[in-house]
């Protein structure tokens, strides 16, 4: 199966999603959502982590140090209030999206029209 | 996947992390945060490939190139950083000052009671500061608001103590002096006004030359304003409106030019309405109504106004004015103008209202003072009970910057409350005081609270807060004493802000003892002058002006009719027991300045120290009757062919002209009373009245009056005197009496004579009535200072005075421990005010009657009155202090 580059917009609702998991560092949600695509999306790193200070900026997400396994440390993310409501209301529009884009490109075309 | 465990940044919330001065990230840890985070994943990253097989070259060099390029990455990395920290740098410190607000409001919310004191003790101060200077600022500081005003000089003429007005004649001369842009007189008094056809009513007219609206800056709002040739004799008359006229009487209406008017029965034609707030030298300073054209000649409503030209000094303006009138004198060959000054000052620099105003100033500040001294104490007290608390703040790391911040924020919002209330209470005070003005105060009605004024009291409070914040800051420890930590009991009494504490306390009670005897010097001199025995018979007389307007009264006939009239139709009415005509009322008399020579001396045309201020009246030969004063040798004026010349004077011009009181028969006249021939005319003492107080009552009677015959003519001005035989005035008989003689001219009112004699004291009342209240309110703040710093000396020592109980100490030795010194305090405080009492006393000199600024009594009684206040403010502690139970006094540690 080819690689899906991941559409433009919608990463931060990737990642959004990944942190509604718990909290995380920034390797960690790029293997999590390697997993969870099956390895079918293609997430530049340097993507992800914009993606994560541009989330904390607005507030979606919140940083915090932390230690690791191994006992590093590391940055963690986690959701905020804000980012909750912010990937519900994207989960619901993506979802809406999606249906309506799959039924349009799913209709089959009437008998005798040239396709 | 584990919880993180987050350190020390996260557990603590920021705001509580900066209340307490503990480190918040900085710029350098976030992008170095970010850094180790880039680091991290490419190690992680390429751990992750190894393990799948990869060299460990390999799997370094695909973990790189999987993220993208890392100097780019870094470089987005520095620039993030920089950005956030300067965005949390910013909300840190509208945070941090949001929370210093919000902690300050919660603090004073906290001890309302304590609050509302220091509130309303600044809001009194700072109020009637806005008050009082709003006056200052109106009467002496701007009075005139003509452009340039700094060189604008106010011309009168002097001699000795003597001011009087220039004539119109002399403005003219003085118009061609080269240290003058230009000399403005005019003409102002009250006159009958009579609008359409409604009934007449008094106005106050101001007649000007055509220059004067551009000298005085005055806008025009409809019409136009005086022009030259409005000035020509045979021009047709024209006024102007004020605005307030053309508003209140004329409805605002448009289609008022050319509409007449009548003054004094004379028409006028409307050509344009002035806008209010010009204001004219006058001496009854009135809002003027209708401004109109100059007469020929005459003398002036008040000083001649002036605009120096740029760059001459007021010496070389008085100077060129001063040989001008030489040279107009001895064209004239007038002997009389030559013994006057000339002397220029600035509007609002003379005057006794001047006095007055800035003698209220002066209280005012005081009062202010003592104010803002009752504000420290407050914080002072409140510092010292929030030792602890700061303590606290302290030792969990706040920074002394950080405390000494908090309270100025606390004492700043407390003045800002201070002035909100003060300007609201300002605005009452102003609203009093323009209640109670007196008469020659007239223009006060105008006072505002103006915008200056407004500046300076806001600076005053902030002043005020960041003094008393930094006081409360720096007094003491700030909290950086680790043993008020360990003493449950709070702090230990503090030397040096006792010290400063009774230092305050000493100068509030100097300060009060001063308002005080102040205001009792003057409480005595206004009982003095109410019985006062002004040398007639005051009660059951009502006394009423008018003017005969010239136009119309200009026949002898006419201007007799009159009088007669009006003394048959007061007479007639019911419960009169006589009636009198007269020129003046008393504070309302006309004067004579001039040389008097008595007969058997010789003139001397160069003596000039003679020159006196003498009070005339031209009264009926029945005056003297009805005013039931009776004469002390002599008698009144006669039915003689020579009554023109008869003079009845007082025994003060008696003594001063020939050194005896029985001087009926002898001859006086004035220098300058000369025939057109030459002869001397002489005139004849045919009686001696004693002295009575008919100019004010303030003179006692001493000014030298003469009184003239006022035979069956009267002069245009006319006061009708009625005796009561009991009750009080028949004011509406009266009135109707007068509107039947004559509809055009509007009813005088009826005052009592009784009324007429204080309002000659008016200043003294006015001066009174404000300097009583600065003073029961200095009182009062500073009792409330003294009672709190000996209820925080008794709260302090409580286990002091509960161990001596223990011990077997009498209650008689606690009183004497905490009565002794709040005493000793007011003593000190009263040694000190009495000193600067009977050196402020002094201004006050002119303002007194029957009491010397020496005056034993009132020195005594403000004294005593201070040390029962004072007595009476420590009381209360000093129960508490006896009603202390050792056991639970020593028990509390």
């Amino acid at each position: 199966m080819d690689r899906l580059s991941v559409l433009k917009g919608t990463l931060d609702v990737l990642v959004l999603k990944t942190l509604a998991w718990g909290a995380m560092h920034g390797f960690e949600i790029t293997t999590w959502l390697e997993e969870s695509s099956k390895s079918g999306l293609d997430i530049e790193d340097a993507a992800l982590y914009q993606a994560l200070r541009r989330m904390e900026e607005r507030g979606y997400v919140e940083a915090q140090m932390g230690v690791t396994e191994n006992n590093r440390k590391a940055r963690y993310y986690k959701l905020t209030t804000r980012g909750q409501e912010h990937l519900r209301a994207e989960t619901t529009r993506w979802m809406r999206y999606a249906d309506m884009v799959t039924t349009i490109l799913a209709r089959r075309a009437p008998a005798g029209t040239l396709t | 996947m584990n919880e993180p465990s987050p350190n020390s940044h996260s557990r603590v919330r920021p705001g509580i992390r900066r209340l307490l001065g503990l480190d918040v990230p900085n710029k350098n840890s976030l992008a170095s945060e970010l850094e180790n985070e880039l680091q991290m994943h490419l190690e992680l990253r390429a751990e992750q490939l190894r393990k799948v097989g990869m060299s460990e070259e390999a799997a370094m060099h695909q973990a790189r190139a999987r993220y993208g390029p890392i100097d780019q990455a870094t470089h987005e990395i520095r620039n993030y950083a920089f950005k956030r920290e300067h965005h949390m740098r910013r909300q840190m410190t509208i945070d941090s000052f949001s929370q210093d607000i919000r902690f300050a409001f919660r603090t004073l919310a906290r001890s309302k009671a304590w609050t509302a004191v220091a509130v309303i003790t600044l809001a009194l101060g700072i109020g009637a500061n806005t008050a009082v200077f709003s006056v200052v600022n109106d009467l002496i500081l701007e009075p005139l608001k003509y452009p340039d005003a700094d060189r604008i000089v106010f011309i009168s003429r002097h001699s000795k103590n003597i001011e009087t007005v220039p004539t119109l004649e002399q403005v003219h001369a003085w118009r061609d002096a080269k240290s003058f842009e230009r000399i403005e007189g005019f003409i102002s008094g009250r006159q009958t006004l009579q609008l359409n056809d409604a009934d007449p009513s008094t106005a106050h007219v101001a007649r000007v030359s055509s220059n004067f609206a551009r000298f005085a800056g005055a806008k025009v709002l409809t019409g136009r304003f005086l022009l030259p040739d409005d000035e020509l004799a045979s021009a047709p008359p024209v006024a102007l409106v004020s605005e307030h006229v053309w508003r209140t009487k004329l409805g605002a209406s448009t289609d008022i030019l050319g509409k007449p008017l009548k003054i004094d029965g004379k028409q006028f034609a409307i050509v344009g309405v002035l806008m209010d707030g010009v204001r004219i030298p006058a001496y009854l300073q009135d809002a003027v109504d209708i401004w109109t054209t100059l007469p020929a000649e005459g003398f002036l409503g008040g000083p001649a106004i002036g605009r120096l030209a740029k760059g001459v000094s007021v010496e070389q303006g008085t100077l060129e004015l001063q040989n001008i009138l030489h040279s107009l004198d001895q064209v004239k060959n007038e002997v009389n103008g030559s013994v006057f000054t000339i002397e220029l000052h600035s509007p609002g620099s003379k005057g006794t209202s001047r006095d007055s105003v800035f003698l209220l100033a002066g209280a005012v500040c005081l009062l202010l003072l003592i104010a803002c001294a009752n504000v420290a104490h407050l914080l002072l007290a409140r510092g010292a009970q929030r030792e602890r608390e700061l303590a606290i703040r302290a030792a969990l790391g706040a920074g002394r910057a950080r405390i000494v911040r908090q309270l100025v924020t606390e004492s700043l919002i407390l003045s800002g409350a201070g002035c909100v209330a003060g300007l609201f209470f300002g605005q009452i005070a102003l609203r009093a005081i323009v209640a109670v003005r007196p008469s020659d105060m007239e223009v006060l009605s105008q006072v505002q609270v103006n915008g200056r004024v407004l500046l300076v009291t806001v600076a005053i409070s902030i002043a005020t807060g960041l003094c008393f914040g930094l006081i409360a800051a720096f007094s003491g420890r700030t909290g950086r004493n680790p043993e008020v930590l360990r003493s449950s009991v709070g702090s230990t009494p503090n030397r040096s802000r006792n010290r400063f504490r009774s230092l305050l306390v000493v100068t509030e009670n100097a300060l009060s003892v001063v308002l005080l005897i102040g205001a009792i010097m003057l409480i005595r001199t206004v009982i003095n002058l109410h019985q006062f025995n002004p040398g007639f018979d005051a009660n059951g007389v009502y006394v009423q002006r008018v003017t005969l307007p010239e136009s119309r009264y200009k026949s002898e006939g006419a201007r007799e009719l009159y009088a007669e009239q009006l003394l048959q139709g007061a007479r007639a009415i019911g419960g009169v027991e006589s009636a009198t005509l007269a020129t003046s009322a008393p504070g309302q008399t006309g004067a004579q300045i001039g040389h008097w020579v008595t007969e058997g001396e010789t003139p001397d045309p160069n003596k000039q120290e003679n020159m006196e201020f003498t009070v005339v009246n031209t009264v009926r030969p029945d005056y003297f009757s009805v005013m039931r004063m009776p004469l002390r040798f002599g008698r009144t004026f006669g039915a003689s062919a020579d009554v023109d010349h008869e003079r009845i004077v007082s025994v003060s011009l008696a003594m001063k002209l020939w050194g005896d009181s029985n001087v009926v028969g002898k001859r006086f006249r004035m220098q300058s009373q000369v025939t057109s021939t030459g002869a001397v005319v002489w005139n004849t003492v045919v009686g001696v009245t004693p002295n009575s107080a008919s100019a004010s009552l303030m003179d006692r009677g001493m000014t030298p009056m003469v009184y003239f015959p006022m035979g069956r003519v009267p002069e245009d001005r006319v006061s009708l005197f009625v005796r009561m035989k009991s009750g009080t005035a028949p004011v509406a008989e009266l009135r109707r009496l007068f509107l039947s003689i004559d509809a055009s001219i509007s009813p005088p009112d009826v005052v009592s004579c009784t009324e007429l004699l204080l309002r000659t004291v008016a200043s003294q009342r006015f001066l009174m009535a404000l300097l009583t209240l600065f003073a029961v309110l200095a009182v009062v703040l500073s009792a409330i200072g003294l009672y709190g710093v000996i209820t925080y000396m008794v709260s302090q020592s409580t286990r002091e005075i509960g161990v001596r109980l223990a011990l077997g100490a009498a209650r008689r030795d606690v009183v004497r421990l905490v009565m002794q010194r709040g005493v000793t305090l007011s003593f000190v405080g009263l040694g000190f005010g009495l000193i600067a009492a009977i050196w402020g006393a002094r201004l006050l000199q002119h303002m007194l009657f029957g009491v010397t600024t020496s005056d034993p009594g009132s020195y005594a009684i403000g004294a005593t009155l201070l040390l029962l206040i004072a007595i009476g403010a420590c009381a209360a502690p000093t129960l508490r202090a006896i009603r202390i139970d050792p056991m639970l006094a020593m028990r509390s540690e």
